[in-house]
């Protein structure tokens, strides 16, 4: 059932990918080896172990894989409207079946040209199951998914029946059912091609990447060396970064990194949550935050289990809380007045009305409840500092404000998930969750549909769940937007979850490189402009 | 070689059983009270034990009441130690903290030593059969991954206090302490007073306790007093693996593991590793000076 | 001496297979799912993770599972982990790392510890003796974490010294500053034990009397007392050499070293039976031959040690 996702941590450091861009002569040819123009080092916080992005579904990975690759759409950092890469044209009558025409011209850098097959062959490698690549459930929406994925046995087939190749150029993709959001689900970049030399072997060129990007591997590369690009001059897209040479270096440590960035070797770095109070003055004037909230951190609610079942415990409980004080425990985060991203199209603030501070109110729904009995239990990853910190800080505001009794569940973060996943969990979780592709769909899916990924509270309403199927069949997308923030209206009646905050990273940059900051894309690095 | 000939003359000497009576315990209290530093020492003991035991006598602030407002306050008057991160007075809590760190680390200490040194006695008297089985259980022991030993031991009780921390310390730091103490034993046991006593028929026991273990201990004893500060040190690292002690508890270790990743607010740090260096030196100290009281060999 | 040794190592060989089914079976024991963590909290497909499942035979009982790995590694295939590296191709990218920061660390500590522990346990209530007390209080004030940040920050970041991090400058470029912090990190525990031996030594009566037939002290110092006091001395180096991996975790994740610590770490919150049983077994084996080593300088520092 599972689509790939990405998820964001709530409210903590450690587990955001923390992108670090560093600039190794930024241009001016001090350091930058032979060739003269702009070359960068772009430091991640996760080791990756190969480069493939439809076995992918990692944030670090898919950042360098964007630089290899090139996605079919790409939602406009400044207008938030999608604009197409790859892809010509996507289009449909229905919203199910979706002709996608694809620019002449593209090649692989081993001289194969990109066409409709090589999308054809790709998903279809993708979504046969035996071959668990990561973003399988990228395909979970197109007809004849199951027989590649039955529940149980063997696999009925191995390609899908909803992929047709049309000509060099087109091919249909037929849905299950009406998706308008779909064009838009195509900036992921784990639909991306692969070639068809990797496709008879994906294991022989884990390490040897061959894309279609504005870049191309510099050399060799093993697993745990940084990772160096250059300059791919065959690239057919219009918007290639200014940056001719990119390296990734991996920090398993993101304080290690933010030295690197003081002592002048690194000169991008997102502020780590330990350096909260500090990086003002350590990098003054060099410092800026993201113009773009791509996520949500939210508390998820066991809605099946007294007391929570009572829709005003879970009001009381959200008006308990002083958002602006927690927000102040992480860099760049500002209290969530609603249930989506501040950079998603049709996104709209305070569309929740019990996100606020009114601890009279939250008593007197409590005590019409019934009181709260017995003890609250919260959940956090206890191998992640800042998440306990956030955990006390919580049950404090509680404790304090409406005499609840609190136990505090620390377990290792690889622990909590798999609990969650099984609908196990007794109490309330810290979780936080970020758009695979940028729209109200993708939150309102994956948190409150009865099939949500991320539905771990197994909140269930089957009006939410008909509203969704009528959105996402409305081929007009104006509508399609209004039909989604009734949905979003309606969850707010029911506070089935409890939006905390919205995140921004803070970042340092050296002079002459700035990186891409705009309304509607996470801060992008390799897409850096240089003062020079 | 000459130290052989040098240590036999020793050995008239050291026959006499030591340590043993009231009138000796009396005078080597007598000895420990004129010295300022066992004093001091023992007095910072007698103080942090108090401050786990009441910590109701150094302050009359509740820990438990905070307000996120006031976050990461720095110390002042009204507050002497600030406020921490989640806006509570740090004073109080950092007196609270004493209880739980004291009892882990104070009893991993007690009972680790007594079974490193029991263990290390037997394996190195008793070589052969008893030195095999209890090496080889440590080398064992020592090689087992910690983080994985203690997490799947962890797992298995159902609910987790000071003692279950202090067993599981203990149980996979012995092999440490008893290699140590089978090296000195090894060295003492073939020491001609021992031989003497032997051949005067004394029974292994006998010897164990009068000869070899006071003569054996001050290397194991020296390493142990350093365990202090590490058992906090664990407490708060296993509290991060999900397996130690969990909020609401207040304790040193996880104030500074916190501490630690909030760097930039340094009295976060400060207070609670001042308190337990005091603690660790306190031990030290006490351990050094008591032992040279007890000392035979160290009578002018 | 020569049997003793044989025999001691050929009791290895079972002792080691029992470690590697003790491990794996602690490993398995583990809670969390290691298909399901692999990407943190993403969910990957249900079929997915049925595959991955099955090519990992981790539907298999444990003993099955055990005998899978075992086979592989007599084949000599270490397999890969569950996010798909070579096994044996990352332990022989890794271990030269981990074997040159704890090795110089470990150098290190052992200059700093003998040295200072020496003259403590010589003259004792003497400047030495007060410094190493300072010294270790110190280094026990503060945690590992701290100090290695600091060191960090100020040395390579302010002072420019030596590398933030990253292991680019080779030995000793890039090791030095790592290697330092935790080699005093470590050195109070082996200083206060020399001290404390050299003191019981000293005041040993076969001292006194050499003292009072004149012997120059230093003579009598390096002569005599270091000689008898080097056993718990030796063997706390021994424990010391087996602790290296434990000290690498933490330096290597803040320095920046693609070292066996980190792949062990996060081996074990991956659940990498394969890895951690891999790496146990060798830590094993490495902890035996040094306690052997350990065991026969006994006898040769002194003689009254005699092997069975």
């Amino acid at each position: 059932m599972a689509r790939t996702r990405r998820i964001v941590k709530a409210a903590t450091g450690t587990a955001l990918a923390v992108l670090l861009a560093g600039c190794s002569g930024a241009g001016s040819g001090d350091g930058a080896g032979k060739d003269d123009g702009h070359s960068m080092a772009i430091a991640t916080a996760a080791e990756v172990p190969y480069l493939n992005p439809s076995n992918d579904n990692g944030t670090t990975g898919i950042q360098i894989e964007s630089a290899l690759w090139a996605p079919l759409t790409r939602v406009d950092a400044k207008t938030g409207k999608l604009v197409n890469v790859v892809a010509d044209s996507v289009t449909s009558k229905d919203a199910k079946t979706w002709t996608i025409k694809i620019k002449p011209g593209w090649k692989f850098t081993n001289g194969e040209k990109l066409t409709a097959k090589s999308f054809v062959d790709t998903w279809n490698y993708t979504a046969y199951a035996p071959h668990a690549f990561a973003n399988n459930g990228a395909f979970q929406r197109v007809e004849g998914y199951e027989d590649l994925n039955p529940a149980k046995g063997k696999p009925k087939a191995t390609t899908l029946s909803g992929l047709k190749v049309v000509d060099d150029l087109t091919f249909t993709v037929t849905l299950k059912g009406a998706f308008s959001p779909y064009p838009t689900t195509l900036s992921y970049l784990g639909v991306a091609a692969l070639s068809a030399e990797t496709l008879k072997d994906p294991d022989q060129f884990k390490h040897k990447p061959i894309g279609y990007g504005a870049y191309k591997l510099d050399g060799g590369w093993k697993a745990g060396q940084p990772v160096r690009l250059m300059r791919n001059k065959d690239y057919a897209g219009k918007d290639a970064p200014q940056a001719d040479h990119i390296t990734f270096r991996f920090f398993s440590n993101p304080e290690t990194a933010y030295n690197e960035f003081l002592a002048g070797n690194v000169d991008y770095v997102a502020v780590p949550s330990s350096k909260i109070d500090s990086y003002k003055t350590d990098a003054p004037g060099k410092w800026s935050q993201a113009k773009a909230a791509a996520g949500i951190n939210y508390l998820n609610l066991p809605v099946t289990l007294k007391p929570y079942t009572d829709t005003r415990v879970r009001r009381a409980l959200s008006l308990a809380l002083d958002r602006d004080s927690l927000a102040k425990l992480k860099p760049g985060n500002f209290p969530a007045t609603s249930f989506t991203a501040p950079s998603v199209d049709g996104h709209r603030e305070n569309t929740c009305s019990d996100c606020r501070l009114d601890v009279a109110r939250a008593k007197k729904l409590l005590r019409e409840a019934g009181g709260f009995p017995g003890k609250l239990r919260l959940f956090f990853a206890s191998d992640n500092p800042g998440e306990q910190v956030y955990a006390e800080a919580l049950g404090n505001m509680w404790r304090q404000k409406l005499g609840l009794k609190i136990q505090y569940v620390g377990k290792p973060g690889a622990e909590i998930g798999p609990l969650a996943n099984a609908g196990k969990l007794d109490g309330i979780r810290i979780m936080g969750w970020g758009h695979d592709y940028p729209a109200l769909e993708d939150y309102l899916t994956p948190m409150f549909a009865s099939y949500g990924d991320v539905n771990t509270g197994r909140y269930r309403d089957a009006k939410v769940d008909r509203m969704l199927g009528e959105a996402n069949a409305q081929v007009d997308q104006a509508q399609a937007t209004r039909d989604y923030q009734a949905i979003e209206d309606r969850i707010a009646e029911q506070m089935p979850v409890l939006p905390l905050s919205h995140s921004r990273d803070v970042y340092l940059h050296a002079e002459g490189v700035e990186p891409l900051n705009a309304p509607f894309a996470n801060v992008d690095p390799v897409r850096s402009t240089f003062a020079d | 070689m000459s130290d052989t000939a040098l240590a036999t003359a020793a050995t008239a000497a050291e026959l006499e059983p030591v340590g043993e009576d009231s009138p000796r315990g009396a005078a080597v209290l007598r000895e420990l009270l004129r010295k300022p530093r066992f004093v001091l020492s023992a007095l910072a003991i007698l103080v942090i034990a108090l401050m786990a035991a009441f910590p109701r006598l150094f302050t009359a602030t509740d820990p438990t009441v905070c307000d996120l407002k006031l976050s990461k306050g720095a110390p002042s008057a009204a507050h002497w130690f600030g406020y921490d991160i989640q806006g509570c007075d740090y004073y109080a809590n950092v007196i609270y903290g004493a209880r739980p760190s004291v009892l882990v680390s104070v009893s991993v200490c007690v009972v680790g030593f007594a079974v490193a040194c029991v263990l290390g006695m037997l394996a190195g008297y008793f070589p052969g059969f008893v030195d095999s089985l209890v090496s080889r259980t440590a080398d064992v022991l020592f090689a087992l991954p910690g983080l994985v030993a203690m997490i799947v031991i962890l797992q298995a009780f159902s609910s987790r206090s000071v003692w279950t921390i202090a067993f599981v310390i203990v149980l996979l730091g012995w092999p440490a302490g008893m290699r140590l103490m089978r090296s000195t034993v090894l060295s003492v046991r073939t020491r001609e007073y021992v031989l003497a006593s032997r051949a005067l028929g004394a029974g292994a026991q006998h010897i164990l306790r009068v000869h070899i273990l006071p003569n054996s201990v001050a290397p194991l004893l020296a390493m142990t007093t350093l365990t202090v500060g590490a058992a906090v040190g664990t407490e708060a690292a296993l509290t991060f693996l999900g397996i130690g002690l969990q909020p609401p508890t207040i304790s040193w270790g996880l104030q500074i593991a916190i501490a630690a990743s909030y760097r930039d607010d340094v009295h976060l740090f400060l207070f609670p590793a001042l308190l337990l260096t005091i603690t660790v030196m306190a031990f030290m100290i006490t351990g050094d000076t008591v032992r040279d009281a007890l000392d035979p060999k160290l009578k002018r | 001496m020569l049997r003793f040794a044989l025999r001691r190592l050929l009791i290895m060989i079972p002792i080691a297979v029992i470690v590697t089914f003790l491990v794996y079976a602690m490993v398995f024991a583990l809670p969390g799912d290691p298909i399901r963590a692999l990407s943190g909290q993403k969910p990957l497909a249900e079929s997915v993770i049925a595959a991955k499942r099955a090519y990992y035979h981790l539907n298999d009982p444990l003993f099955v599972q055990y005998l899978h790995f075992m086979g592989n590694l007599l084949k000599g295939d270490l397999g890969q982990t569950f996010d798909g590296q070579d096994i044996g191709e990352q332990l022989a990218l890794r271990w030269p790392v981990t074997l040159q920061l704890g090795l110089t660390a470990l150098a290190i500590q052992l200059v700093l510890g003998l040295v200072s522990g020496v003259y403590a346990g010589w003259r004792r209530d003497g400047l030495v003796d007060r410094a190493l007390l300072g010294a270790t209080l110190g280094v026990l004030a503060v945690p590992g974490l701290v100090a290695m940040f600091f060191a960090q920050s100020f040395f390579a970041v302010e002072l420019s010294w030596f590398p933030v991090s990253g292991a680019t400058d080779g030995w000793p470029g890039s090791y030095l500053l790592p290697a330092t912090v935790l080699g005093v990190l470590g050195f109070a525990g082996l200083a206060r034990v020399t001290r404390t031996s050299i003191a019981e030594v000293a005041s040993a009566d076969f001292v006194r009397t050499a003292r009072a037939k004149g012997l120059a002290p230093n003579r009598i110092l390096w002569g005599h007392v270091l000689r008898n006091a080097m056993l718990p001395v030796i063997t706390y180096i021994g424990l010391d050499l087996a602790g290296i991996l434990g000290g690498a975790i933490i330096t290597e994740g803040i320095y920046n070293l693609n070292g066996i610590g980190q792949f062990m770490f996060r081996s074990i919150a991956m659940k990498e039976g394969g890895v951690v049983v891999t790496l146990s077994t060798v830590l094993l084996l490495g902890y035996m031959l040094v306690n052997l080593v350990v065991d026969l300088l006994y006898g040769l520092l002194d003689p009254r040690v005699r092997h069975v």
